[in-house]
């Protein structure tokens, strides 16, 4: 067995994996809190890789001297906001006033924004693939050779911004007033609102927060590949699956979720084939679907009567 | 009109249709669009099924579309050519066939996730519309990757039917036969039971209701429906290939479902009659203002699309011909007037 | 009496039934046998877990241990449809019709049950079709005239008023052809005359041979009506007996003030 293509592989896998986890605990905060599947999160992650870009772009236009670092940070924090105020007009827009409609109405919704906003954004920055600037994507590759594997900046980027915001995360569901407040509501909202919580604002948080999540991970996304308008749709259904296979609903779920679909996959690519790579993720939904419909870490769910 | 005159007359028209358009100038073109909207009807009767009536929102639906293009243009060996020289099957046997491939794919797809929430079934049934996709494009030796397949058209009583009205007549009693079925269906135990577990699931189920197995029933109805109109459409472009089974189409006829009424069925055939006319009348739009070729139309239709499906939710979810006020009525005793006391007594 | 005597002529039995909710203990080995026939009421303060054991006995929610039995044989795993066949009906405490369904629909879903149609005879109208569509809509009707409700039968369920649709309810019930009735605080909401009206009923209901198992809050309505009570309390059963003995009954009589619940 060649352990070096092995432990490149993982590597490469666990990049990958990373955003695919950060999307993910989108998906599964929004479904712990309202049962929700929020369509249109794959569109938000999609979004906000197109600020990090446009932010990017105008700062080489304006500010040319910038260094590389400060001009991340304000990426990210331009791709953050704009994606949180997306997910709460979300929210806002097409799910509230719906809140006590079939659920089919919902996932039409749903389904319908998703259209309008992956069509809109094509309409405004055309079908071709855009890459991020040159300065900030050529910086990146390099790295550092561990023994035979080459370790890429971009990979230490990606996985360090990831693990910390997920980090971030934990920490302040577990230990934070809001992070009780969110947990409460998730577990009983009419409870939760009789104890004075606001249910209503703790959903639009939930959705502000998971789709600034969403744009780090399109951050990161557009640092190590090049985007256009259709990469929500990929990048949405596979972190879906990733939520699903850690079990929907649980936090730890999602990271362990994403980043072994993202091993898998490298695996995949990596000694099976790379034309169906797409496919093992999908393998991989049945069969958890078939066999541990809870995912890893979830406690499967008895509908309330 | 008297309602029970409505009927006979859509049909005629249906019937003589071929003859009225091929009189006008354009009429190959307008008998193609005719057939295109019949083509939709079907579809979307399909759909409705497994959305409509049952409330499972099947995003994967254009793949048993695929599914049963695919099967009709394999079983026949492609074009007309090599049809002849390795003895494909006819179009007659192609078509059952065809069916049974795209129900049993429904099956495959419905057994593990329809015991699950309906949010799983979506995203499911998402991602087998992907792997579709995927599979007609790298199967080469199956189905010809992205250069596509070849068709021959169907032969009755060594007759080669290639005209237009020829294959009008096919589809139209493919539409009709689907029009017929799901309208029984419909009207019967199985609809009832259909619209019971949309209604609420917990119900269906402690009222006796098989809630699994009417589930699965129907979709596969619905895919089986798909994988119907799939086989009429490979002979009539004569030319199957992926693009033609894009989740944009899903997402059309899921478009028709939703803004002529969700479990309708005049509804759901106005949709999709008005939804399949308007990228005819859209293409026409730039010629008229004199931007022709320079102008790509898609993305306005999705966003329209879009639009409508969020708009029709939030505003009028029953969609433009609500299915509630059109259940058929019981009227057991016909010498009993309908008693009036009665419908006091509910509004009270 | 033997046991094995009692065991025969029990129509359900719960035996050292539990169910927990993560940390919470809704149902606390709960036992009790129902005997075939008559009017068997289950009452305890809000909270002590009566709908829990409800949803236990119709299959929504599994026990985490003990036993469930229906004629003698295990139901514990039955899915609630097959527990409808084999006679076991209930309706909901907050009422859960085919709102977009009509009244006769409602009702015809369940008659269903017992005339079948078949998914390819209901397609193509096959032979048989019409003998089992008019089996369903006569059963249909004639239940929607036991609740006297079959002058409403084509108005939409979710138009009925209140009393109507828990009367609704029970007709889409019985209309499985139960033969143990579950009814989940029928008369919750209901005004004095409505009230009146549903013990009628339940006195025909327990007139054709039916068992019924009965929770309610409604006191006066549960001593009127029940052969037999078990009072529950924070999902322990603590006494069992005719309506007389649950009167005279002090731990009753405390759990109820205790609890602050008017009895």
């Amino acid at each position: 067995m060649d352990w070096e293509l092995l432990a490149q592989q993982v590597l490469n896998g666990l990049t990958i994996g990373s955003m695919y986890a950060l999307i993910a605990l989108g998906y599964t905060m929004v479904y712990g809190i309202l049962q929700l599947i929020n369509f249109a999160h794959g569109e938000v992650f999609m979004i906000g890789s197109f600020l990090g870009l446009g932010t990017l772009m105008s700062l080489e236009k304006w500010v040319p001297g910038l260094g590389v670092v400060p001009s991340l940070a304000a990426a990210l924090i331009v791709a953050m906001s704009g994606a949180a105020l997306l997910g709460v007009a979300i929210e806002r827009i097409a799910y509230r006033p719906l809140r006590h409609s079939p659920r089919l109405s919902l996932l039409i919704t749903a389904l319908g924004l998703s259209i309008i906003l992956q069509n809109g954004i094509m309409l405004l920055v055309g079908t071709e693939d855009r890459t991020y600037p040159e300065r900030f994507t050529e910086a990146l590759q390099e790295g550092f050779d561990l023994g035979t594997v080459h370790v890429a900046w971009q990979q230490v980027l990606t996985l360090g911004v990831a693990l910390a915001f997920m980090s971030a995360l934990t920490w302040m569901v577990q230990r934070t007033r809001l992070g009780k407040a969110m947990r409460a509501t998730s577990q009983d909202p009419v409870t939760a609102g009789l104890m004075g919580i606001e249910s209503n604002r703790i959903v639009a948080l939930t959705f502000a927060m998971g789709s600034a999540l969403a744009a780090v991970g399109g951050l990161l996304f557009g640092l190590n590949y090049s985007i256009n308008f259709f990469i929500g749709t990929q990048a949405g259904l596979k972190a879906f699956i990733a939520a699903v296979l850690g079990g929907i609903g649980s936090l730890p779920g999602a990271v362990v979720g994403g980043l072994l679909l993202g091993v898998i996959e490298a695996l995949g690519a990596g000694y099976v084939s790379g034309t169906w790579k797409d496919v093992f993720a999908f393998v991989i939904l049945a069969v958890v679907l078939v066999f541990r419909p809870a995912g890893l870490l979830g406690r499967p769910v008895v509908e309330k009567v | 009109m008297p309602l029970t005159l409505r009927k006979p007359l859509l049909l005629g028209i249906l019937l003589v249709l071929p003859a009225l358009l091929l009189s006008l100038p354009q009429g190959e073109y307008q008998l193609d669009v005719a057939m295109t909207v019949l083509l939709y009807v079907a579809l979307a009767l399909g759909l409705n099924v497994t959305v409509g009536l049952a409330g499972l929102l099947d995003l994967g639906y254009v793949a048993f579309f695929g599914l049963g293009a695919y099967a009709t243009a394999i079983l026949m060996h492609g074009g007309p050519a090599e049809a002849a020289a390795a003895g494909g099957w006819s179009y007659w046997m192609a078509v059952p066939a065809a069916v049974a491939v795209a129900g049993f794919a429904g099956l495959l797809i419905g057994l593990p996730t329809l015991r699950l929430r309906g949010d799983y079934l979506a995203i499911v049934t998402l991602a087998f519309g992907q792997i579709a996709k995927l599979t007609e494009n790298n199967w080469d030796a199956l189905t010809n990757g992205p250069q596509g397949m070849e068709v021959a058209k169907p032969v009755l009583f060594g007759l080669e039917l290639r005209a237009g009205w020829q294959l009008y007549y096919i589809l139209l009693l493919f539409v009709l036969l689907t029009w017929w079925s799901v309208r029984n269906l419909n009207n019967s135990a199985i609809g009832r039971a259909w619209v019971a577990i949309r209604e609420d699931e917990i119900a269906a189920a402690s009222t006796g209701v098989n809630v699994p197995r009417i589930k699965l029933l129907a979709f596969v109805m619905g895919a089986s429906i798909a994988g119907l109109a799939g086989s009429f459409f490979a002979v009539k472009q004569g030319f199957v290939s992926p693009p033609s089974f894009d989740f944009i189409e899903t997402v059309t006829i899921l478009a028709m479902v939703v803004l002529g009424g969700i479990g309708s069925l005049p509804g759901v055939v106005l949709g999709a009659a008005m939804l399949a006319a308007l990228p005819e009348l859209l293409r026409s739009m730039p010629t008229l203002l004199g931007l022709e070729g320079q102008f790509d139309v898609t993305p306005y239709r999705m966003l329209l699309y879009g639009a409508a499906m969020v708009v029709v939710m939030a505003l009028r979810p029953e969609g433009l011909l609500p299915d509630a006020h059109r259940r058929a009525e019981l009227h057991p005793h016909e010498d009993r007037p309908e008693s009036i006391p009665g419908r006091e007594e509910a509004r009270a | 009496m033997t046991e094995q005597a009692q065991q025969a002529r029990a129509l359900l039995s719960l035996r050292e039934v539990t169910r927990r909710f993560g940390g919470l203990v809704a149902v606390d080995r709960l036992s009790f046998e129902v005997p075939e026939g008559g009017v068997f009421s289950v009452i305890g303060p809000n909270g002590a877990g009566k709908t829990t054991a409800f949803n236990l006995i119709s299959g929504l929610v599994p026990p985490s241990d003990g036993q469930l039995l229906f004629r003698g044989a295990s139901i514990v795993g039955t899915k609630p449809y097959e527990l409808a066949r084999l006679g076991l009906a209930r309706t909901f405490q907050n009422i859960r019709l085919f709102g977009a369904a009509t009244v006769w629909e409602n009702v015809a879903v369940a008659s269903a049950l017992r005339a079948p149609t078949g998914f390819v005879q209901a397609m193509w109208r096959l032979a048989g079709f019409e003998a089992s569509r008019k089996a369903q809509e006569a059963a249909a009707l004639e239940w929607l005239d036991f609740v006297g409700l079959s002058s409403l039968r084509n108005e939409l369920a979710r138009n009925l008023a209140y009393g109507q649709q828990r009367r609704l309810e029970i007709a889409r019930a019985l209309a499985t052809r139960p033969s143990l009735l579950l009814l989940d605080e029928p008369a919750a909401g209901m005004n004095p005359r409505e009230t009146e009206d549903l013990v009628e009923l339940i006195g025909r209901i327990r007139a054709l041979g039916l068992t019924v198992l009965l929770i309610e809050h409604d006191m006066p309505l549960i001593m009127r009506l029940s052969d037999r009570i078990a009072v529950m309390n924070f999902g322990h059963k603590i006494a069992e007996g005719t309506p007389a003995e649950i009167q005279a009954n002090p731990e009753v009589i405390k759990a109820y003030l205790g609890d602050g619940e008017e009895g």
